[in-house]
């Protein structure tokens, strides 16, 4: 059975690039707009520097933004989810805004920070904070009551409550936040980057787009999806040790 | 308990429009405009400009964008959902796809679609039909097999089996699913129009965010806060509707 669905990938995989070979050789699409997969494996292959100078500057403005988003939001995640009253006033604020496309804000902020690092990281911060804010809360919301309870009966203090029963217990939510974080803030530097036109891989995809070097861009389309595939599965393994280890 | 909740609600709604008031007074007026200029312009823009045609694009651009992912979304779904062999093949490449920042598709989008309308339906479709797909497979098989056997066993045919059994078992996931997707079309297509079109709200924030037109900004904001809230209440009216079925 196992073998089999590989089997039914395998297939899909080669039929489907041998359909895409055969219509554009045919000459039934533009090579202009649909290049050949044999064209794009050659841009796949030619990838020079000046792509991976650009896809390292992305992934620092990633990882710096996501080191901010993801500790900043799992902290208020955590204190707005266990505080009741605060929670229930800030709520609709925080779904009101997770709601709303965040990228209209990010005109505002290239008025104040500049077209930039600053702003780039500030727009992905923002786009990183709410999703892990949300979902750190729903997990910390979600905690058996009871085992407060009795840690509070117990004599615990605020501080062990909150190191001893509500991070280990919301500790399954806190890994998805995580997760889920840092593929927002990939996503939030490669919008800021395609808007303000400026540097790093969102910025090169824009203007291979806009230069029609389609298979160019084909190729890193994909190099950027697979490395997020990766990234979003290393995590993914990551979380699932820590989980089988507790 | 609700009073205190409400009042402090309030509370920071009014804190919110004062610092917006008291900072755009310190600051030039390139960088804010203070609500009591963002509100005649808002009235005067509604009343008086050409917003319409923006609107209706927009607007179109969304229903459009849900209305194809949500069947796409489903039928996909179903055929995977209930059919196991395809479902182990294709449901690890769906969510892989799901995985990736969704606007690395746009520039390819934009070169094969150009910069009108379509590649914006595209790009939300692309957003909002992945998790209508996921949650809809997710939903299907998660129905209890023991209840398919039992209908089946009863004389029932494969239709009536999907209609009576599995579509009523597995709907409120499905509609979490939609709900989801129909807030992503509309980031969708804001973010389609602000990085690049012709028609649109976010080519109208674009622009004006550009020229420096910060009041015209700020109404064009608002407008799409509103938009977004108001789709949101109706995706909750989904996930209610799920509730009650």
């Amino acid at each position: 059975m196992r073998k089999f669905h590989f089997l039914v990938q395998a297939t899909t995989f080669v039929v489907g690039v041998a359909v895409w070979e055969s219509v554009v050789s045919e000459g039934y699409v533009d090579p202009l707009f649909l290049p050949a997969p044999s064209r794009i494996l050659l841009s796949l292959v030619g990838i020079g520097p000046a792509t991976f100078t650009a896809l390292y500057d992305t992934l620092l403005k990633t990882l710096i933004s996501f080191s901010i988003g993801s500790v900043a939001g799992v902290a208020i995640g955590i204190v707005v989810g266990s505080r009741s009253l605060l929670h229930e006033v800030i709520h609709p604020y925080l779904f009101g805004l997770y709601s709303i496309p965040r990228m209209i804000f990010l005109p505002l902020i290239v008025l104040f920070l500049g077209i930039g690092f600053n702003s780039t990281i500030f727009y992905a911060v923002l786009h990183t904070i709410l999703p892990v804010i949300i979902v750190v809360v729903g997990g910390v919301r979600n905690i058996d009551r009871r085992q407060v309870l009795y840690a509070i009966s117990l004599g615990a203090t605020s501080r062990q409550i909150y190191s001893k029963v509500i991070i280990p217990a919301a500790l399954p939510s806190i890994l998805a936040a995580l997760r889920l974080g840092i593929i927002f803030s990939l996503l939030g530097v490669l919008i800021a980057e395609m808007y303000l036109s400026l540097s790093g891989i969102g910025f090169l995809m824009q203007r291979l787009s806009f230069a029609f070097k389609s298979a160019d861009l084909f190729a890193v389309t994909i190099l950027v999806a697979l490395l997020a595939i990766v990234i979003s599965a290393v995590l993914g393994e990551i979380s699932k040790k820590i989980e089988e280890r507790r | 308990m609700r009073l205190k909740i409400f009042t402090y609600q309030l509370l920071i709604l009014g804190f919110i429009i004062m610092l917006w008031e008291s900072s755009s007074k310190a600051v030039p007026k390139v960088f804010l405009a203070s609500p009591t200029d963002v509100f005649p312009l808002l009235i005067y823009v509604w009343l008086e400009s050409d917003i319409y045609p923006h609107l209706y694009t927009t607007g179109f651009e969304i229903l459009l964008s849900f209305g194809l992912a949500t069947a796409c979304g489903l039928l996909l779904g179903f055929i995977l959902g209930t059919w196991r062999l395809l479902r182990n093949a294709y449901e690890p490449i769906l969510s892989a796809l799901y995985a990736v920042p969704s606007v690395v598709w746009y520039p390819l989008l934009l070169l094969f679609l150009g910069l009108d309308i379509a590649s914006k339906v595209a790009f939300a479709f692309i957003l909002s039909f992945f998790p209508i797909a996921l949650t809809t497979i997710q939903g299907v098989s998660q129905v209890d097999k023991v209840l398919v056997k039992a209908a089946y066993s009863m004389g029932a045919s494969k239709l009536t089996v999907f209609y009576k059994v599995v579509l009523p078992a597995s709907l409120p996931i499905i509609l979490s699913g939609i709900s989801t997707g129909l807030a992503l079309c509309v980031t969708g297509v804001i973010v389609g129009e602000m990085l690049g079109g012709i028609r649109g709200l976010g080519v109208l924030i674009a622009s004006a965010a550009t020229l420096f037109e910060t009041g015209h900004y700020f109404v064009y904001t608002i407008i799409v806060i509103v938009i977004a809230l108001l789709v949101n209440q109706i995706s909750k009216l989904f996930e209610r509707l799920s509730w009650r079925s």
